[in-house]
Protein backbone atom coordinates (compact mmCIF):
# COMPACT_ATOMS: atom_id res chain seq x y z
CA UNK A 1 0.00 0.00 0.00
CA UNK A 2 1.48 3.47 -0.99
CA UNK A 3 0.95 6.91 0.80
CA UNK A 4 -1.51 8.26 -0.60
CA UNK A 5 -4.22 5.42 0.51
CA UNK A 6 -5.18 6.02 4.03
CA UNK A 7 -8.17 8.54 4.98
CA UNK A 8 -11.34 8.74 6.39
CA UNK A 9 -14.80 10.47 5.43
CA UNK A 10 -15.37 13.56 7.30
CA UNK A 11 -18.05 15.53 6.02
CA UNK A 12 -18.57 14.00 2.92
CA UNK A 13 -14.93 14.73 2.74
CA UNK A 14 -11.75 12.27 2.19
CA UNK A 15 -9.30 13.35 4.77
CA UNK A 16 -6.00 12.06 4.15
CA UNK A 17 -3.84 10.56 6.40
CA UNK A 18 -0.69 8.09 7.22
CA UNK A 19 -1.34 4.50 7.77
CA UNK A 20 -0.82 5.12 11.39
CA UNK A 21 -4.22 7.43 11.39
CA UNK A 22 -2.57 10.66 11.72
CA UNK A 23 -3.90 13.99 9.38
CA UNK A 24 -1.01 14.20 6.42
CA UNK A 25 -2.54 17.81 6.66
CA UNK A 26 -3.20 19.19 10.22
CA UNK A 27 -4.48 22.38 8.79
CA UNK A 28 -7.77 20.12 7.55
CA UNK A 29 -8.69 19.28 11.02
CA UNK A 30 -11.78 20.42 12.19
CA UNK A 31 -12.99 20.14 16.14
CA UNK A 32 -15.76 17.63 14.86
CA UNK A 33 -12.96 15.16 13.65
CA UNK A 34 -11.89 14.65 17.42
CA UNK A 35 -15.00 12.15 18.22
CA UNK A 36 -13.89 9.96 15.66
CA UNK A 37 -10.38 10.06 15.87
CA UNK A 38 -10.97 9.46 19.32
CA UNK A 39 -13.06 6.28 18.37
CA UNK A 40 -10.36 4.87 16.53
CA UNK A 41 -8.27 4.90 19.71
CA UNK A 42 -10.56 3.18 21.84
CA UNK A 43 -10.72 6.85 23.98
CA UNK A 44 -13.59 8.07 25.71
CA UNK A 45 -14.09 12.00 25.36
CA UNK A 46 -14.35 14.16 28.89
CA UNK A 47 -13.43 17.68 29.19
CA UNK A 48 -10.56 17.01 30.63
CA UNK A 49 -9.12 14.89 27.22
CA UNK A 50 -10.25 17.78 24.82
CA UNK A 51 -8.55 20.42 27.35
CA UNK A 52 -5.01 18.03 26.71
CA UNK A 53 -5.98 17.99 22.65
CA UNK A 54 -6.35 21.71 22.19
CA UNK A 55 -3.62 22.46 24.36
CA UNK A 56 -1.40 20.24 22.55
CA UNK A 57 -2.73 21.66 19.28
CA UNK A 58 -1.79 25.22 20.37
CA UNK A 59 1.58 23.89 21.16
CA UNK A 60 2.08 22.34 17.47
CA UNK A 61 0.56 25.98 16.24
CA UNK A 62 2.42 27.69 18.39
CA UNK A 63 5.95 25.93 18.04
CA UNK A 64 5.46 23.67 14.86
CA UNK A 65 6.71 20.89 16.78
CA UNK A 66 5.16 18.24 18.26
CA UNK A 67 5.20 17.99 22.18
CA UNK A 68 7.33 15.18 23.45
CA UNK A 69 5.88 13.89 27.08
CA UNK A 70 8.57 15.76 28.74
CA UNK A 71 7.81 18.97 27.09
CA UNK A 72 3.86 18.09 27.04
CA UNK A 73 3.97 17.56 31.00
CA UNK A 74 6.64 21.01 31.57
CA UNK A 75 4.17 22.83 29.39
CA UNK A 76 0.97 21.33 30.76
CA UNK A 77 2.47 22.06 34.57
CA UNK A 78 3.66 25.90 33.33
CA UNK A 79 -0.62 26.80 32.04
CA UNK A 80 -2.50 24.07 34.44
CA UNK A 81 -0.11 23.54 37.18
CA UNK A 82 1.26 20.23 38.60
CA UNK A 83 -2.26 18.42 39.08
CA UNK A 84 -2.80 18.28 35.34
CA UNK A 85 1.15 18.73 34.64
CA UNK A 86 2.06 15.17 35.58
CA UNK A 87 2.88 12.31 33.31
CA UNK A 88 0.46 10.38 35.79
CA UNK A 89 -2.72 12.56 35.10
CA UNK A 90 -1.42 12.61 31.25
CA UNK A 91 -1.36 8.62 31.29
CA UNK A 92 -4.33 8.11 32.61
CA UNK A 93 -6.47 9.72 30.07
CA UNK A 94 -4.35 7.92 27.13
CA UNK A 95 -3.31 5.03 28.24
CA UNK A 96 -1.17 4.29 25.31
CA UNK A 97 0.82 7.28 25.25
CA UNK A 98 0.09 11.26 25.63
CA UNK A 99 2.22 12.81 23.04
CA UNK A 100 1.26 9.46 20.80
CA UNK A 101 -2.60 9.60 21.12
CA UNK A 102 -3.19 13.44 21.98
CA UNK A 103 -1.08 13.93 18.86
CA UNK A 104 -3.68 12.23 16.87
CA UNK A 105 -6.87 13.32 18.14
CA UNK A 106 -5.19 17.05 17.83
CA UNK A 107 -5.25 16.36 13.97
CA UNK A 108 -0.82 16.75 14.08
CA UNK A 109 1.65 14.93 12.90
CA UNK A 110 2.93 11.82 14.11
CA UNK A 111 5.80 12.94 16.47
CA UNK A 112 9.23 12.20 15.99
CA UNK A 113 10.46 8.59 16.69
CA UNK A 114 12.93 9.76 19.37
CA UNK A 115 11.17 13.04 20.62
CA UNK B 1 27.21 15.31 35.52
CA UNK B 2 28.88 15.33 30.92
CA UNK B 3 27.24 18.47 29.41
CA UNK B 4 27.11 18.51 25.50
CA UNK B 5 27.47 21.53 23.59
CA UNK B 6 25.60 21.48 20.01
CA UNK B 7 26.88 24.57 17.83
CA UNK B 8 24.66 25.23 15.10
CA UNK B 9 27.04 26.97 12.33
CA UNK B 10 24.53 26.79 9.19
CA UNK B 11 22.41 28.86 7.57
CA UNK B 12 18.54 27.90 7.09
CA UNK B 13 18.26 29.44 3.95
CA UNK B 14 17.56 27.65 0.90
CA UNK B 15 17.60 24.14 2.70
CA UNK B 16 16.58 22.24 5.59
CA UNK B 17 19.75 21.05 6.64
CA UNK B 18 19.27 23.33 9.96
CA UNK B 19 16.34 21.34 11.46
CA UNK B 20 18.83 18.36 12.06
CA UNK B 21 20.48 20.53 14.51
CA UNK B 22 17.69 21.45 16.20
CA UNK B 23 16.16 17.53 16.05
CA UNK B 24 19.59 16.65 17.69
CA UNK B 25 19.60 19.39 20.11
CA UNK B 26 15.50 18.03 22.15
CA UNK B 27 16.28 14.05 21.44
CA UNK B 28 19.44 15.06 23.78
CA UNK B 29 17.52 16.43 26.77
CA UNK B 30 14.80 13.55 25.53
CA UNK B 31 17.34 10.94 26.84
CA UNK B 32 18.59 12.70 30.09
CA UNK B 33 21.74 14.99 28.69
CA UNK B 34 22.65 18.39 29.90
CA UNK B 35 22.94 20.40 26.31
CA UNK B 36 24.04 23.81 25.84
CA UNK B 37 23.53 26.00 22.51
CA UNK B 38 25.69 27.96 20.38
CA UNK B 39 24.75 29.96 17.67
CA UNK B 40 28.06 30.98 15.52
CA UNK B 41 28.88 31.82 11.84
CA UNK B 42 26.17 31.61 9.56
CA UNK B 43 24.25 29.77 12.34
CA UNK B 44 23.17 33.33 13.94
CA UNK B 45 21.05 33.72 10.21
CA UNK B 46 18.56 31.36 12.30
CA UNK B 47 17.90 33.88 14.91
CA UNK B 48 16.37 36.48 12.31
CA UNK B 49 13.02 37.45 12.69
CA UNK B 50 10.34 35.92 11.19
CA UNK B 51 9.47 38.49 8.89
CA UNK B 52 13.16 38.15 7.16
CA UNK B 53 13.25 34.17 7.06
CA UNK B 54 11.43 31.51 7.02
CA UNK B 55 9.18 32.17 9.96
CA UNK B 56 9.04 28.48 11.03
CA UNK B 57 12.53 28.47 11.82
CA UNK B 58 12.26 31.35 14.87
CA UNK B 59 8.76 28.90 15.92
CA UNK B 60 11.02 25.95 16.24
CA UNK B 61 13.89 27.11 17.95
CA UNK B 62 11.36 28.56 20.31
CA UNK B 63 10.60 25.27 21.70
CA UNK B 64 14.01 24.75 23.43
CA UNK B 65 13.28 25.53 27.05
CA UNK B 66 10.36 23.74 26.60
CA UNK B 67 12.73 20.41 26.01
CA UNK B 68 14.66 21.56 28.85
CA UNK B 69 17.30 23.78 26.87
CA UNK B 70 18.41 26.84 29.04
CA UNK B 71 21.44 27.35 28.22
CA UNK B 72 21.37 29.29 24.90
CA UNK B 73 24.24 31.23 23.19
CA UNK B 74 25.30 33.80 20.61
CA UNK B 75 28.81 34.33 19.09
CA UNK B 76 29.03 38.10 19.66
CA UNK B 77 31.86 38.30 16.62
CA UNK B 78 29.36 36.32 13.92
CA UNK B 79 26.51 38.80 14.86
CA UNK B 80 29.00 41.56 13.97
CA UNK B 81 30.66 40.47 10.90
CA UNK B 82 27.13 39.36 9.08
CA UNK B 83 25.32 42.16 10.71
CA UNK B 84 22.60 40.13 11.87
CA UNK B 85 19.83 41.35 14.35
CA UNK B 86 18.56 38.90 16.53
CA UNK B 87 14.53 38.73 16.93
CA UNK B 88 13.73 40.55 20.62
CA UNK B 89 11.00 37.88 20.57
CA UNK B 90 13.56 34.99 20.69
CA UNK B 91 16.23 36.95 22.08
CA UNK B 92 14.31 36.83 25.16
CA UNK B 93 12.35 33.29 25.29
CA UNK B 94 15.83 31.44 24.94
CA UNK B 95 17.74 34.10 27.56
CA UNK B 96 20.12 34.06 24.53
CA UNK B 97 23.64 35.14 25.83
CA UNK B 98 25.92 36.56 24.19
CA UNK B 99 29.68 35.50 23.55
CA UNK B 100 32.76 37.09 23.21
CA UNK B 101 36.41 34.58 22.23
CA UNK B 102 37.02 34.47 26.15
CA UNK B 103 33.43 33.70 26.64
CA UNK B 104 33.70 31.01 23.57
CA UNK B 105 36.77 29.63 25.27
CA UNK B 106 35.16 29.31 28.69
CA UNK B 107 32.13 27.55 27.17
CA UNK B 108 34.50 24.94 25.18
CA UNK B 109 36.01 24.19 28.51
CA UNK B 110 33.29 23.60 30.01
CA UNK B 111 31.90 21.03 28.14
CA UNK B 112 32.17 17.20 28.01
CA UNK B 113 31.42 16.95 24.52
CA UNK B 114 30.92 18.91 21.07
CA UNK B 115 28.66 18.28 17.76
CA UNK B 116 28.58 20.93 15.05
CA UNK B 117 25.79 21.31 12.85
CA UNK C 1 50.75 -8.38 37.67
CA UNK C 2 48.47 -7.01 40.63
CA UNK C 3 45.64 -4.38 41.23
CA UNK C 4 46.88 -2.66 37.86
CA UNK C 5 43.79 -0.55 36.70
CA UNK C 6 43.57 -0.13 32.85
CA UNK C 7 41.17 2.36 31.42
CA UNK C 8 39.73 1.90 28.44
CA UNK C 9 37.95 5.06 26.75
CA UNK C 10 35.09 4.67 25.08
CA UNK C 11 33.85 6.36 21.75
CA UNK C 12 31.30 7.30 20.08
CA UNK C 13 31.90 8.53 16.18
CA UNK C 14 29.70 11.05 14.59
CA UNK C 15 29.21 11.07 11.18
CA UNK C 16 27.91 14.00 9.54
CA UNK C 17 29.50 14.06 6.16
CA UNK C 18 28.76 12.24 3.10
CA UNK C 19 30.85 9.59 2.17
CA UNK C 20 32.14 11.87 -1.01
CA UNK C 21 33.19 14.64 1.15
CA UNK C 22 37.49 15.35 0.74
CA UNK C 23 39.08 12.73 3.33
CA UNK C 24 36.63 12.15 6.19
CA UNK C 25 35.68 8.75 5.20
CA UNK C 26 39.50 7.85 4.92
CA UNK C 27 40.34 9.67 8.16
CA UNK C 28 37.42 8.32 9.88
CA UNK C 29 38.54 4.77 9.28
CA UNK C 30 41.96 5.44 10.33
CA UNK C 31 40.78 7.02 13.28
CA UNK C 32 38.86 3.74 14.20
CA UNK C 33 41.30 1.57 13.71
CA UNK C 34 43.69 4.29 16.21
CA UNK C 35 41.38 3.61 18.92
CA UNK C 36 42.11 -0.16 18.75
CA UNK C 37 45.72 0.13 18.35
CA UNK C 38 45.58 2.01 21.76
CA UNK C 39 43.75 -0.22 23.55
CA UNK C 40 40.79 1.66 23.31
CA UNK C 41 37.34 1.25 22.03
CA UNK C 42 34.27 2.65 19.93
CA UNK C 43 31.61 2.31 21.39
CA UNK C 44 29.17 3.28 18.11
CA UNK C 45 28.81 4.94 14.79
CA UNK C 46 26.30 7.11 14.51
CA UNK C 47 25.16 8.03 10.82
CA UNK C 48 23.00 11.15 11.03
CA UNK C 49 22.85 14.51 9.15
CA UNK C 50 24.99 13.85 5.63
CA UNK C 51 26.23 11.31 6.98
CA UNK C 52 23.08 8.98 6.72
CA UNK C 53 24.64 8.81 2.64
CA UNK C 54 27.01 6.22 3.75
CA UNK C 55 24.24 3.81 4.87
CA UNK C 56 23.05 4.53 0.98
CA UNK C 57 23.72 0.59 -0.71
CA UNK C 58 23.07 2.75 -3.94
CA UNK C 59 25.53 5.09 -3.28
CA UNK C 60 27.77 4.91 -5.94
CA UNK C 61 31.27 6.36 -5.26
CA UNK C 62 32.81 8.11 -7.85
CA UNK C 63 36.45 7.15 -9.55
CA UNK C 64 38.75 5.67 -7.35
CA UNK C 65 36.97 7.04 -4.17
CA UNK C 66 37.04 4.68 -0.96
CA UNK C 67 33.45 2.63 -1.30
CA UNK C 68 31.49 3.45 1.44
CA UNK C 69 29.75 0.47 1.96
CA UNK C 70 32.78 -2.00 1.69
CA UNK C 71 34.60 -0.12 4.15
CA UNK C 72 32.09 -0.44 6.64
CA UNK C 73 31.13 -3.69 6.11
CA UNK C 74 34.81 -4.28 7.05
CA UNK C 75 34.47 -2.06 10.06
CA UNK C 76 31.49 -4.03 11.01
CA UNK C 77 33.41 -7.50 10.56
CA UNK C 78 36.55 -7.03 12.18
CA UNK C 79 35.24 -4.48 15.57
CA UNK C 80 31.89 -5.66 15.65
CA UNK C 81 30.83 -1.85 16.07
CA UNK C 82 27.07 -0.85 15.65
CA UNK C 83 26.48 1.38 12.83
CA UNK C 84 23.96 3.13 13.97
CA UNK C 85 21.54 5.38 11.50
CA UNK C 86 18.96 7.78 11.84
CA UNK C 87 16.29 6.52 10.25
CA UNK C 88 14.31 9.45 9.96
CA UNK C 89 17.39 11.20 8.21
CA UNK C 90 17.41 8.87 5.94
CA UNK C 91 14.03 8.93 4.69
CA UNK C 92 14.19 12.66 4.64
CA UNK C 93 16.90 12.56 2.34
CA UNK C 94 14.86 9.46 0.18
CA UNK C 95 16.95 6.76 1.86
CA UNK C 96 14.70 4.69 2.60
CA UNK C 97 14.21 2.62 5.83
CA UNK C 98 12.22 -0.98 5.75
CA UNK C 99 9.32 0.71 7.30
CA UNK C 100 9.03 3.25 4.79
CA UNK C 101 10.36 1.67 1.70
CA UNK C 102 7.42 -0.75 2.67
CA UNK C 103 4.58 1.75 3.26
CA UNK C 104 5.34 2.96 0.07
CA UNK C 105 4.84 0.27 -1.60
CA UNK C 106 8.54 -0.36 -2.44
CA UNK C 107 10.13 -3.71 -2.63
CA UNK C 108 13.56 -2.71 -1.54
CA UNK C 109 14.82 -0.51 1.14
CA UNK C 110 18.17 1.38 0.63
CA UNK C 111 19.23 0.40 4.20
CA UNK C 112 20.83 -2.90 4.80
CA UNK C 113 23.17 -4.57 6.93
CA UNK C 114 26.19 -3.78 8.76
CA UNK C 115 23.68 -0.73 9.10
CA UNK C 116 21.19 -0.51 11.86
CA UNK C 117 17.86 1.31 11.35
CA UNK C 118 17.79 2.88 14.20
CA UNK C 119 17.70 6.53 15.70
CA UNK C 120 18.48 9.42 17.85
CA UNK C 121 17.19 7.56 20.60
CA UNK C 122 19.59 4.75 20.71
CA UNK C 123 22.59 7.09 19.82
CA UNK C 124 21.80 9.43 22.74
CA UNK C 125 21.18 6.42 25.42
CA UNK C 126 24.82 4.89 24.66
CA UNK C 127 26.27 8.33 24.87
CA UNK C 128 26.04 8.08 28.70
CA UNK C 129 28.25 5.76 28.78
CA UNK C 130 31.27 7.69 26.73
CA UNK C 131 33.98 9.31 27.36
CA UNK C 132 34.71 11.32 23.92
CA UNK C 133 32.80 12.37 21.25
CA UNK C 134 34.54 12.72 17.71
CA UNK C 135 32.67 13.88 14.72
CA UNK C 136 33.78 13.63 10.94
Amino acid sequence: MSKGEHQFTYNNTAIPTDKAGYLLDHTQWEKGMVELLAKSENIELTEAHWEVVMFVREFYLTYETSPAIRALVKAMATSFGPEKGNSRYLQRLFPKGPAKQATKLAGLPKPARCL
Amino acid sequence: MSKLLIRFSQSPFGNALAQDGLDFALAATNYGHEVAVLFEGDGVFQLMDSKNHPSTFAKRLSVMPMFDIEECYVCMKSLENLNVSPSEKLLQSLELQQLDTLGKLDLFESVTHTVTF
Amino acid sequence: MRGVFVFMAKYSIVITSTPDSGDALARVLRFIDGVYDNGDEVSNVFFFHQGVHHANRFFVPMGNSINALASWTSVKTKYAIPLIVCTTAANKRGILDDEEAKSLGETQSHIAPPFNQSGLGEFFTLLHDCDHVVQF
